[in-house]
């Protein structure tokens, strides 16, 4: 198994998505999420969201390829986590950002965030840890 | 309504679910995962894997299922419409794999107050056919409040 070296300092492929409702109706049928403020505006609109909104989990999904492309894989990931202080508007870009900040022993440490192409921060303290040995 | 603070710990019954490679490609495809690893067989034995393996996100399949029994459960009073999630961490054992069968148990790790709002976080522990833990899910989810807020009254 060929794996990359990484090493403090190395980023997160770069990654980027306009998320469209096609992709959230099309999430929430093969997660199981079938909450309509996903994908109907009326919906979205009556619980005080300015429009339909992007799972969460499609976000953090769209974190994990990036975390993925830089292990390699998904057999080094031993952790994920991340906030989400705000939500994408369907429509929107998601946009990745993240770099290796710690290696220790067998341990890389990733932080990472997500923002919208309107600023919003949308995933917040996010963190991977990479299994190297 | 106030969620009932007496419940953390709560367990509730387990869901199965039997991971199949289309239901793995489905998902892949439907978060833009483009690496052959996730969609072609060939491509995952040479990179070391058994079969197909899952991204990383797709636990939570399993914890929206067992989620269901948390949504449902009466006595802990949860709006699922008023709930916004605020936190997700997945702890991996190993990737989930095609062929897997897996049993997925949640449970209430907290129920708190914070602010005007309330938080819980529900736990997903998946375990594998031979009772080996596969991945620990944790959602935490934020129950806003129902009432008007401070900057909506005169």
């Amino acid at each position: 198994m060929s794996q990359p070296t990484i090493s403090p300092g190395d980023s997160l492929p770069l990654t980027s998505q306009q998320i469209s409702r096609r992709d959230l109706v099309a999430y929430a049928g093969v997660s199981g999420d079938l909450n309509p403020i996903h994908w109907d505006e009326a919906q979205a609109r009556a619980v005080g969201l300015p429009g339909v909104v992007a799972h969460g989990m499609y976000s953090m999904a769209v974190a994990a390829r990036a975390v993925s492309g830089l292990a390699g894989g998904p057999g080094r990931i031993r952790r994920l986590r991340v906030r989400f202080p705000a939500p994408v508007l369907s429509g929107e870009t998601l946009t990745i950002q993240g770099q290796v900040v710690q290696v220790d022993g067998n341990r890389a440490l990733v932080r990472f965030s997500g923002t919208s192409d309107t600023g919003t921060r949308v995933l917040a303290k996010g963190e991977a840890e990479l299994d190297l040995g | 309504m106030a969620l009932n603070p007496a419940l953390a710990g709560r367990t509730y019954p387990p869901v199965t679910y039997e991971v199949g490679r289309e239901a793995l490609r489905d998902f892949a495809r439907a978060v833009g995962e483009q690496d052959p690893v996730y969609h072609d067989e060939v491509a995952a034995r040479a990179a070391g894997y058994a079969d197909l393996p899952a991204v990383p996100t797709f636990p939570v399949l399993l914890a929206n299922r067992a989620m269901e029994a948390v949504i449902a459960d009466t006595e802990l009073g949860l709006d699922f419409d008023q709930v916004v999630h605020g936190e997700q961490e997945f702890v991996y054992e190993r990737p989930v794999m095609a062929g897997d069968r897996l049993r997925a148990v949640g449970s209430l790790a907290t129920v708190r107050a914070r602010g005007g709002n309330q938080m819980l976080t529900v736990e997903t522990v998946i375990t594998d056919a031979d009772g080996e833990l596969v991945c620990t899910a944790r959602a935490t989810l934020v129950v806003r409040a129902s009432e008007p807020s401070s900057e909506t009254r005169p």
